[in-house]
């Protein structure tokens, strides 16, 4: 039993990190901390610029363009870049483009996977609905056929990414007289197709995701990903491949050490916030949670190394780290006492206004990909073998 | 990375839980808490038969000169049958100091008989129910012809009566160096009084008024054996967190398994979404609590320099996560888990002396705060 890195596999951490320090520069992170999520220029250049290293396909096979690197390897990869808020195309590269080596045509590995590999090619997730969010299989989206064609109509909304994503990976209902989630397939196409109209929609945080109207898109029946009517299952493909990488602990621990050193530095009636013995208190727990998550994500990792599918803890994780972050913001401000309200950029904001800006992206980490009540259906049912309701 | 047991680890579990499902049931646990008899003298004889009670010794003294994993797979096991025996106190905590302090003639003495199942030792460390750091002792040893007498008072001692020795910690003089010294709990001037714990069946207070020892009753050489009890603490607080660790995860079947069994409304209540979410929760507390746990050994046996942490992070998540394990198991059990009659309260009684075994765990907060 060991639970440290390899030799190799922290001199590969050094090697990212002395990558990163050379190439993300003050003009870069003032991009970062003021685009609200949405890549600007030069983060969409970084992004070609990772394409270019190779690293885009860091966990890719080799078969396809990529470095064939262990979970683990990817695991520190992607936890630096996390570190540094960098934009990497996430699920891009992560799920869709894993699912599609999996259940994609030779013809449609080819079109997509060499670009997503250069950081030109970026697909944002239109799953959800107006009326079906976590009841996914009661869309209403249609596909229709209509000759070498399919013509899709319908509404999806918290399009996250479709603003600055080039192509959407669509679930659509392709056989209305199916039952519900045995008659949805998927697919890919551009967002600049004709009849695709993208409109913002604004979070509490200000962060820009999106509603996204389709009004008789013309779609090659050759963009269809699988089988016809394979659509749920696709998606539980790519939703496989996603939850490994739901719950992260980097930027919890970040976020846990710059809280612990404003403790140290701020004083209150004259001493350290740090000397509070109630704040010690608090620290020391989410110290203690924050090593948790991150053994779990150790585990978890570990696991797809060695060819187990890590169901239940990917889950836990998605859960643990969603509501860690949302406890270490919430009990983060309140240490910090009326600072922690001050927003990045504000004067006399505190961790550049870090907590403020967790606080306000937490309560979507607990319901978005999957809501927590899902995540744990799945660790009760799958994880422990509980019935269904 | 590996979060696998080797081989030899995986036979040994499987070996324990094979030893242990037979020989360790629910009914001697409770035969053992109602003191019918208060030491499982077969269980233990059977323990040392399989070696557990030589695992952490040198071999000079008939030890096996396990690695601290090995012994935390054991401890997992003994954890999950919720154990009625003194391991970690008697093999783990007395046998470590013994081996760490004691003298060649000692061990040979001690050391060779503990292994082999026949000789019975407690600690007899805490003073207060304050922390067990060496500040705390006021316990005297004053020097009186050819030996020593000792005067003092000691705290949740663990099975005294059933001792053949008291491994009793005490300071030479005022500011004086710490010694250990073992006295058999009939000695002249030891009283024994009996506290009632919710938690540990056979805890006691020891009072030593005017103890009279000689030299060869006190360990080792004249050194200040504080920095020894501090890492024997370290010790036992990393393998406490193994055995809540593998006692959570069986309360936690415990409740599944009841869960899938109970029906209500026509249904078994682990269907319902309220009930599935319990178990959820549990079942990723326990195993994170586990993996800090088999974190903490490997740091210990590598002696890391995180060592400290580790252990402290161990101790505070596991002993936390067992304690929620029973109280949402009584929840899943209801009524059936609120009865005597019910072994679930056995494991959640354990749950307690773990949390409060050594001084408890909010030491291991303390230090936390001072490591951060």
């Amino acid at each position: 039993m060991d639970f440290r890195f390899t030799p190799e596999q922290e001199r590969f951490r050094q090697e990212i990190r002395r990558f990163l320090d050379t190439h993300v520069d003050e003009a870069l992170r003032q991009e970062i901390a003021t685009c609200g999520y949405t890549p600007g220029p030069l983060a969409k250049a970084f992004l070609r610029l990772l394409g270019d290293r190779g690293w885009l396909g860091i966990g890719w096979p080799k078969a396809y363009g990529g470095q064939g690197k262990t979970m683990i390897e990817q695991m520190i990869f992607y936890d630096e870049l996390d570190l540094r808020d960098i934009h990497y195309g996430g699920l891009t590269i992560t799920s869709l483009a894993m699912t599609l080596m999996k259940l994609a045509s030779e013809e449609q590995k080819q079109q997509y996977l060499p670009r997503i590999l250069r950081g030109e090619l970026e697909i944002c997730l239109g799953y959800t609905e107006p009326g079906a969010g976590s009841d996914l299989a009661s869309l209403m989206t249609r596909a229709e056929r209509d000759g070498e064609d399919y013509l899709i109509t319908g509404q999806k909304v918290f399009t996250t990414g479709a603003h600055y994503s080039t192509h959407i990976w669509l679930l659509a209902r392709t056989a209305p007289e199916l039952p519900r989630h045995k008659g949805l397939s998927i697919f890919i196409f551009p967002l600049a197709s004709p009849g695709v109209t993208v409109r913002p929609m604004y979070t509490m945080g200000g962060i820009r995701t999106n509603e996204v109207f389709l009004d008789r898109v013309h779609v090659p029946a050759s963009a269809m990903i699988g089988a016809p009517n394979s659509g749920f299952y696709t998606v539980a493909v790519a939703l496989d491949f996603e939850r490994i990488f739901m719950g992260k602990y980097a930027r919890l621990r970040r976020n846990f050490t710059e809280l612990l050193a404003c403790c140290r530095h701020f004083t209150r009636n004259g001493r350290t916030l740090w000397e509070d013995p109630l704040v010690q208190d608090r620290l020391v727990g989410l110290h203690i949670a924050i090593e948790r998550l991150r053994l779990l994500c150790f585990k978890s990792a570990w696991m797809v190394d060695q060819g187990k599918v890590p169901t239940a803890e990917a889950s836990a994780q998605k859960v643990m780290a969603s509501e860690l972050e949302q406890r270490l913001a919430d009990e983060g401000m309140k240490i910090l006492g009326p600072c922690g309200q001050l927003e990045p950029g504000s004067p006399h904001a505190p961790m550049e206004g870090r907590l403020v800006s967790s606080w306000l992206l937490a309560p979507m980490m607990r319901f978005g990909g999957g809501t927590n009540e899902i995540q744990r259906d799945i660790i009760a049912q799958r994880g422990l073998g509980l019935p269904r309701a | 990375m590996d979060l696998d047991f080797n081989p030899e680890q995986a036979q040994i579990k499987d070996a324990a839980r094979r030893f242990l499902s037979r020989e360790c049931s629910p009914a001697l646990v409770r035969g053992v808490r109602e003191g019918a008899p208060s030491h499982p003298a077969a269980l233990w004889a059977g323990m040392a038969e399989q070696g557990w009670l030589a695992l952490p010794f040198e071999e000079a003294y008939g030890g096996l000169a396990a690695g601290w994993v090995t012994l935390a797979v054991v401890i997992e096991e003994l954890g999950r049958a919720c154990d009625p025996t003194p391991f970690i106190d008697c093999v783990v905590n007395c046998g470590g100091l013994i081996q760490d302090l004691g003298s060649d003639a000692q061990k040979r003495r001690w050391l060779t008989a503990l292994a082999r199942g026949e000789l019975l030792v407690s600690l007899a460390l805490l003073e207060s129910p304050s922390d067990p750091d060496p500040e705390c002792i006021e316990t005297r040893l004053e020097a009186e012809g050819t030996g020593f007498r000792v005067r003092g008072r000691k705290l949740f001692v663990e099975r005294a009566a059933d001792a053949d020795l008291l491994l009793v910690s005490a300071r030479e003089g005022a500011g004086g160096r710490m010694r250990l010294v073992s006295i058999a709990p009939g000695a002249a001037g030891v009283e024994l009084v009996r506290l009632r714990s919710l938690a540990h069946p056979h805890l006691y207070e020891v009072r030593l008024e005017g103890v009279m020892i000689d030299g060869g009753q006190v360990l080792g050489e004249p050194i200040d054996a504080a920095p020894a009890i501090a890492a024997a603490m370290r010790r036992s607080a990393a393998l406490h967190s193994a055995a809540a660790a593998g006692g959570a995860q069986r309360v936690l079947e415990m409740a599944v398994a009841h869960a899938s069994e109970r029906h209500q409304f026509g249904k078994p209540i682990g269907s319902f979404q309220a009930v599935q979410h319990m178990l959820a929760d549990v079942w990723a507390e326990v195993e994170t609590a586990r993996l800090a746990a088999y974190e903490a050994m490997t740091e210990l046996e590598l002696a890391g320099r995180a060592v400290e942490e580790k252990v402290a992070i161990a101790r505070c998540a596991s002993s936390e996560c067992f304690v929620r394990t029973c109280l949402t198991a009584h929840q899943i059990f209801g009524g059936t888990g609120f009865m005597w009659e019910s072994d679930l309260h056995l494991w959640t009684r354990k749950a307690e002396e773990i949390e409060f075994a050594c001084g408890g765990t909010g030491r291991w907060r303390r230090r936390l705060a001072q490591l951060l």
